[in-house]
């Protein structure tokens, strides 16, 4: 509803001005031209991403220190602090970065954002910037239409920034004319409640525009022409910190709740800070004073002792929140709590990942574990076992010999909750990523699909399976009974070899996941297959199993050992991550079926 | 696009994938030598190993790295190649 009303009465508000005054105008444009450049420079430092700036960003979040530099470094290249945040959210909802390496990031973010007011106080206004924005441009758009990807991105970068020198320059020039036929300094308000009135103006301002960027340009350059007063304008650059943190809220509502604990990490950041800020301005105007003074900043040059306040309310809003920022993530962590566990419900799916190639494959590998996590939990009881039994019992062969119990549940029914479901959205996410994805990535998502297939059909093979095990489970034959054992006991071993290997790479994520141990475990699969088949006879003709009893055990032994194929087929699949380079190169030398099985002849 | 475009693609190309190869043979000798480790592990213990059934597995173990390192050495010799 209000956003309903809002948009109209910015429009109603624009137009009049623009008819009102050509000075407004002018400045409008100059906005308007200024959130341009600020797109095109985000469109063209997206054109990095998927190689170096996802490589550099999990290499450098271990440590808070590392994650506050990164958020510094990465937003004074691209001057924008929304783009960080945007990032920073695809990369914890696809489980790339720790919560506190996110924080960490937003928090350097903001003090890197404030160079931002530097640049155009310092050199922006001093300066015809209109001149350096021609030729940018010019450069810009040639190399924006080349094929090269990383051409274009040059190109949107420096086409960006021309954008956003013409834009300071209209601004500019709009508040020096303006000038000559109004006064808005004369609106100013003095002592606290002009420091909360333009403390709200500012995070309007922001909140409409979805850039506190923008909003500080503005800022500086109404301050250049005296149009607003010193302390009004420090006030305005406390309310555009505060409005930026919607962009955060917007950009985690599509995201999962790492997303919006991290968007809440932003809100409180800032709002913190804010508070710090309007409580204490008069020491920090003392303080940016002193600082003016030792830098040679003239008294009255209150553009650049205006970016020196934006930078020192930032840091000391970092310095008073780092130590805390356990606290916070923990305090965020019960505030936006975890979904119960529901194994059919797709956990790293959200829309958020799917802005870079890295995430996308990332969330996808994950929900793929994610659904082989929920397959191991209806195989475990459709072969009437517990997990816990699989993964911890000591003497596995026993526990299978001895565990009689029918675990009673409607496999269907499950099958088509708990893993057709999460098979069907990785299905539909994939095919989303790759109509956006560059097409190096296509196999790869190609591999992940076909993996997720081999999941599923593993589950279906022991719906068959099950039937007939139930029974013989029970049965006074001990003879059937052995053999079933024998089978529950090789897919078991499987799992559980799958998934010691897994929290082996877990503990150790330096360490390559060993795939190519599993490929015994195959061979193994296929003597076991033959051995079934010379078992089968020899009971038979010792009438210890009915002719029933035989073909039953046929069928089931060829279910039981396409599971153990797929299981295995698709656990090395999603071990050989494409970053881990020696599991990409141990893919290779992976045995295919027709080895493994030239190999199990060799030994017949 | 003419004769000296086309040269110029290929020469680009070629190097591109000579590169590629350089990698990968790189990575898979670093499996190799995995695999080498892992065979004289299987060796050594099943010179000591008394239960048969835990010698079947060894032994199964040993085809199966054995197996992997000629494969290996395959795809490294047709990489240089």
């Amino acid at each position: 509803m209000l956003k309903k009303i809002i948009l109209p009465v910015i429009l109603v508000i624009l137009a009049y001005g623009f008819w009102v005054s050509p000075d407004f105008k002018e400045i409008a444009a100059g906005v308007a031209i200024f959130l341009f450049g600020m797109l095109f420079l985000e469109e063209g430092f997206r054109a990095f991403t998927g190689g170096i700036l996802e490589k550099l960003l999990k290499k450098t979040t271990d440590k808070v220190w590392k994650s506050l530099s990164f958020g510094i470094v990465a937003t004074t290249i691209m001057q924008s602090s929304s783009l960080v945040s945007v990032i920073s959210i695809s990369f914890i909802s696809a489980g790339l970065i720790s919560l506190v390496a996110g924080i960490g990031i937003i928090f350097g973010a903001n003090i890197g954002t404030t160079t931002g007011a530097w640049l155009v106080a310092g050199f922006g206004l001093k300066v015809k910037i209109s001149a350096y924005a021609m030729p940018m441009l010019a450069f810009g758009i040639i190399l924006a239409f080349q094929k090269s990807k990383y051409l274009k991105g040059v190109g949107s970068v420096l086409a960006g920034l021309g954008f956003l020198f013409l834009g300071i320059h209209h601004m500019k020039e709009g508040f020096d004319a303006f000038r000559g036929s109004f006064d808005l300094a004369a609106f100013a308000v003095e002592g606290y409640p002009g420091l909360f009135l333009f403390a709200a103006i500012g995070m309007a301002a922001t909140v409409v525009m979805q850039s506190s960027h923008a909003t500080l340009v503005l800022i500086i350059t109404a301050l250049a022409a005296s149009q607003i007063s010193y302390e009004n304008a420090l006030a305005l650059a406390i309310g555009a910190n505060l409005g930026t943190t919607i962009t955060a809220i917007i950009g985690s509502m599509s995201s999962n709740v790492e997303g919006k604990r991290l968007a809440g990490a932003h809100l409180i950041f800032n709002v913190i800070t804010g508070l710090i800020a309007i409580i204490f301005i008069t020491q920090f105007v003392a303080v940016v004073d002193w600082i003016s003074l030792k830098v040679g900043i003239a008294a009255d040059n209150y553009t650049l002792k205006l970016a020196v306040f934006h930078t020192v309310f930032n840091v000391v809003g970092v310095v008073v929140m780092v130590p805390f920022i356990y606290t916070l993530a923990d305090s965020l962590c019960k505030f936006f709590a975890e979904p119960k566990e529901d194994l059919a419900e797709p956990k790293y799916l959200s829309d958020a990942a799917i802005d870079f190639p890295e995430t996308v494959m990332e969330a996808v590998r994950k929900e793929a574990w994610h659904l082989f996590d929920s397959a191991f939990q209806l195989m475990a009881h459709g072969m009437n076992l517990h997990r816990t039994e699989i993964l911890e019992s000591e003497d596995l062969e026993k526990t299978i010999n001895d565990d009689r119990e029918i675990h009673e549940f409607d496999m269907d029914a499950l099958y088509d909750s708990k893993v057709k479901v999460l098979y069907g959205a990785i299905v539909h996410f994939i095919s989303r990523a790759q109509s956006s994805l560059p097409s190096e990535f296509s196999e790869e998502l190609y591999r992940f699909r076909h993996t997720a297939a081999d999941i599923v059909e593993c589950v279906k093979h022991i719906k068959h399976f099950r039937k007939n095990a139930t029974e013989y489970l029970v049965s006074d034959n001990e003879y059937i009974r052995h053999e079933y054992n024998k089978i529950r006991l090789q897919i078991a071993s499987i799992l559980r070899e799958i998934y010691r290997i897994r929290a082996a790479s877990e503990a150790d994520p330096e360490q390559t996941p060993d795939i190519l141990s599993l490929d015994a475990y195959k061979l193994e699969a296929e003597h076991s297959r033959h051995e079934m088949t010379l078992e089968v006879d020899a009971l038979l003709q010792n009438q210890s199993i009915t002719p029933h009893m035989a073909t039953s055990l046929l069928n089931d032994n060829s279910y039981a050992e396409g599971t153990a194929r797929n299981l295995l087929n698709s656990a090395q699949a999603l071990f050989a991550s494409h970053e881990a380079l020696v599991a990409d190169a141990e893919q290779e030398v992976v045995l295919d079926e027709d080895e493994i099985r030239e190999l199990s002849t060799d030994q017949a | 696009m003419n004769l000296t475009e086309l040269k110029k693609s290929l020469t680009k190309l070629v190097s591109r994938e000579r590169k590629g190869k350089k990698i990968k043979s790189k990575k898979i000798a670093k499996v190799l030598d995995g695999l080498k480790i892992k065979e004289k592990r299987f060796r050594k213990a099943l010179d000591k190993e008394k239960s048969n059934k835990v010698r079947k597995e060894l032994n199964l173990k040993l085809k199966v790295v054995r197996a992997q390192s000629n494969k290996a050495r395959k795809l490294l010799k047709q990489l240089e190649d």
